[in-house]
């Protein structure tokens, strides 16, 4: 392993098979603090401009979002369960289809909340809202198209794939737990 | 299974579009964005040519101009909006799309897998992407120099409520600047996939041997860039993103309530203008160490090569990079220090801009013990590391004045602050690819660019950019303001005005010599001496390898690293360089 390197002047020849998934694995980490900062970016322009709106109204969070937070987890679970069961294709689609679910269920409640005259510009809170649950809805998009690949791939990319992805997954779905606190645990 | 053959089991492409136009090979790419820059520096020369012409002739209308820019120059002298849209464009094409892209994109893409022992990125198809990202990016920036309206007037900084409020901020304010929101937004992406591949490129895929601590500098202010990149992009990212929002959904994340523009009372309520300064700050300091860290790692490549010395405290220079990469992240407050800051954020903001100061003065007494009693080689990539140090000096002297709240209150917004963010940013990173150019141009194109020339090049550059930027600092310190096309109603700036007629013809002597660059950069390609191998006789993994290197960088050969990087004049040694490669027994 290269790494290995650093301590000793000449290692080992770097003979491990899934040398290659280490590489993956670091670049999706990466690719992950990057998406940090873009939430962290966010966050602190949200508390910034709440703290400085005197005219701050909060929207009530649409109900449906809970049944969306659920799918999401179920959606996390399943897929942490089949990393572990490759056999249990069943397991993979559950996650597909509650991720499917759960981007479904984000139109519902941005309609819901239009339906109720709650947009972009007439409110702050609901300006945040928008833009954090876009972004998000956009990443989980991006989710949803490297879990269909996870089948797709050649056999030899499959494994790397896989663990890529749910790393992803995961993550988001840590943050959709996350953006919930900030737009609506903290009011 | 070998950790290169995993990562990559693409063939060498044969067909034109695959080898030279949608490649995934790091040099093609490398290449590419040198090309993009050399088009944007292009570009952004003619628009300081254009500022220079108005600030030097106030008056004089140009006929000729005013024939390529009927609404430019609207019947007289050039507008100052015009002017504004000149100054912006300049800015952001040059930061962004030069800056940015020659050192880090396009050296670092080209040379960072060969010096860490690599057959290309980590991710190959992914560093395509980001290239051609990065073009659409400019090409969309572009596309906001011709929109309808004009050209965004806000800056390079795009300082919000002006940038926010839409087509009713001015001329240009309309689709030039969501042009240019959007143009960044994409550059960002683009930035963000180049800086992803650096890091895991270094981290996971060096030869044996190559330990962390045996990279050259030059790959180390690559890695610490990237690392700077990874982290600030995605904050330039959101705030962009935000930006757009404001101006085409209606919200109002930046524009305070109570606004009235042109007559016109805007119904935005509660948004902070300071916020969008923050957020760009965050991501802009940073981005100013993104374009000059690269020419760190080359200047000390280049200074250790050609005094025949290794580095001096190549520890400490490693150090150094890290601490400067690190405090950058810490000092964005102070470009608004006139922003109404409490003056212990001030304070706060002022000791951790200081403190910069610490690691720069490592890295440059480092340069010059390099130096020291060594045998020096003035080639052309030479003189332009010793430029480079030159510039860095004078540059970062006065960012050590503009760092004292008290000072800059004085001197912010004045020429002073143009003055210094030129030599520091501009200038010396340019100095900085230029020095690369002459260093690696063999390695790239397996020839020599002409030396004679290029000293020719040198001395006209660096004279010049000396007479352009010092008396700046003389038109700050009478208190001259930046950014506006015309100030000939101001009785105590008219004694002010022989000076800016200097600069404006220094600016076209050192423009006109760049020619010199671009024909010996293009007559070489054809006409110059053969390279060789090592023409440099330098030691770093790229000059092991033919020249150009092929498509796999090392051939069937696996390299393995046995020294460090700057083996020169090793006592009892056959040669006074000992190569990485070399075997172990070379060094008696």
């Amino acid at each position: 392993m290269s790494v290995s390197t650093l301590e000793l002047p000449l290692g080992p020849p770097p003979a491990d098979p899934r040398v290659s998934l280490r590489t993956s694995l670091l670049g999706m980490k990466l690719a992950l603090a990057a998406i940090g900062m873009l939430f962290t970016a966010f966050t602190s322009a949200y508390v910034v401009r709440h703290a400085l709106d005197p005219d701050w109204h909060a929207v009530p969070m649409p109900r449906i979002m809970i049944a969306n937070t659920l799918a999401l987890v179920i959606s996390s679970l399943s897929l942490e369960v089949y990393r572990r069961h490759r056999q249990e294709r069943l397991w993979l689609t559950l996650s597909q289809a509650m991720g499917v679910l759960f981007v479904a269920g984000q139109v519902f409640a941005w309609r819901q909340l239009q339906s109720r005259g709650v947009y972009l510009s007439n409110n702050p809170h609901a300006a945040f809202f928008y833009v954090l649950t876009a972004a998000h809805g956009l990443h989980i998009l991006g989710g949803l198209f490297a879990l269909g690949g996870i089948t797709v791939v050649a056999q030899e990319r499959r494994f790397r794939w896989l663990e890529a992805a749910s790393l992803y997954w995961h993550f988001m779905g840590a943050l959709w737990l996350y953006l919930l606190f900030l737009l609506f645990g903290m009011n | 299974m070998d950790v290169h053959v995993a990562a990559h089991q693409h063939e060498a492409p044969t067909g034109f579009v695959r080898k030279y136009i949608f490649s995934m090979d790091h040099k093609v790419i490398g290449i590419q964005y040198l090309m993009l820059a050399m088009v944007a520096v292009t570009v952004g020369m003619i628009l300081s040519v254009l500022m220079r012409l108005r600030l030097a002739w106030p008056l004089e209308k140009w006929p000729m101009l005013a024939h390529i820019f009927p609404e430019g120059f609207a019947g007289g002298p050039m507008t100052p909006e015009f002017y504004l849209a000149m100054l912006t464009m300049h800015g952001t094409i040059m930061v962004f799309f030069v800056l940015t892209t020659a050192p880090l994109s396009g050296f670092g893409n080209y040379f960072l897998p060969i010096q860490v022992g690599a057959r290309d990125m980590a991710f190959p198809f992914m560093n395509m992407m980001s290239f051609w990202v990065t073009f659409v990016a400019f090409v969309v920036m572009l596309m906001a120099l011709f929109a309808t309206g004009g050209a965004p007037i806000a800056g390079w900084t795009a300082y919000t409520p002006l940038s926010a409020v839409g087509a009713i901020g001015g001329p240009g304010m309309g689709a030039g600047q969501t042009l240019w929101v959007i143009s960044i937004a994409i550059f960002c992406a683009g930035s963000l996939l180049t800086a992803l591949n650096f890091l895991t490129t270094v981290l996971n895929l060096r030869a044996r041997g190559m330990s962390l601590m045996r990279m050259p500098l030059t790959s180390w202010a690559w890695f610490t860039t990237a690392i700077l990149a990874l982290l600030a992009f995605p904050v330039l990212l959101a705030g962009g993103v935000l930006l757009l929002l404001d101006r085409v959904g209606g919200s109002s994340f930046f524009i305070p309530a109570g606004l009235v523009i042109s007559d016109k009372h805007l119904t935005n309520s509660g948004g902070s203008p300071l916020l969008w300064q923050h957020l760009f700050w965050f991501f802009g300091h940073p981005e100013v160490y993104i374009a000059i860290l690269p020419g760190m790692g080359v200047t000390s490549h280049i200074l250790s090569t050609f005094s025949r010395k290794p580095v001096f405290a190549y520890k400490a220079m490693v150090g150094a990079i890290f601490a400067i990469g690190f405090i950058s992240y810490v000092v964005w407050g102070h470009h608004m220090f006139m922003s109404g800051m409490s003056p212990y954020t001030a304070m706060a903001f002022s000791i951790t801009t200081m403190a910069v100061g610490v690691p720069s003065a490592i890295k440059t007494f480092n340069w010059l013990a390099t130096l020291w009693k060594g045998q020096i080689r003035f080639t052309c990539a030479m003189l332009f590391s010793l430029g480079f140090v030159s510039l860095f000096v004078s540059g970062g002297v006065t960012g050590m004045l503009l760092a004292q709240p008290a000072v800059d209150i004085f001197l912010h917004d004045t020429y002073f602050v143009v003055a210094h963010f030129h030599i520091i940013m501009g200038v010396a990173a340019i100095f900085g690819i230029f020095a690369g150019m002459y260093y690696w141009y063999p390695k790239m194109f397996g020839r020599l660019m002409h030396e004679g020339w290029g000293k020719v090049h040198f001395w006209f550059s660096l004279v010049g950019v000396y007479c352009i930027f010092m008396p700046m600092h003389f038109l700050g310190l009478a208190g001259h303001p930046r950014r506006y096309a015309q100030l000939t109603e101001f009785k105590y700036l008219l004694h002010l005005q022989p000076l800016h007629l200097f600069i404006s013809i220094a600016a076209f002597i050192t423009i006109t010599a760049q020619v010199i660059f671009f024909f010996n950069f293009f007559w070489s390609l054809k006409k110059g001496k053969p390279a060789g191998d090592n023409p440099w006789e330098s030691t770093s993994l790229e000059w092991s390898i033919p020249s150009p290197p092929p498509f796999d960088n090392f051939g069937p050969i696996e390299p393995i690293v046995h020294h460090g990087p700057y083996e020169y004049s090793v006592p009892g040694a056959a040669k006074d360089y000992i190569m990485q490669t070399d075997p172990p027994e070379a060094r008696p």
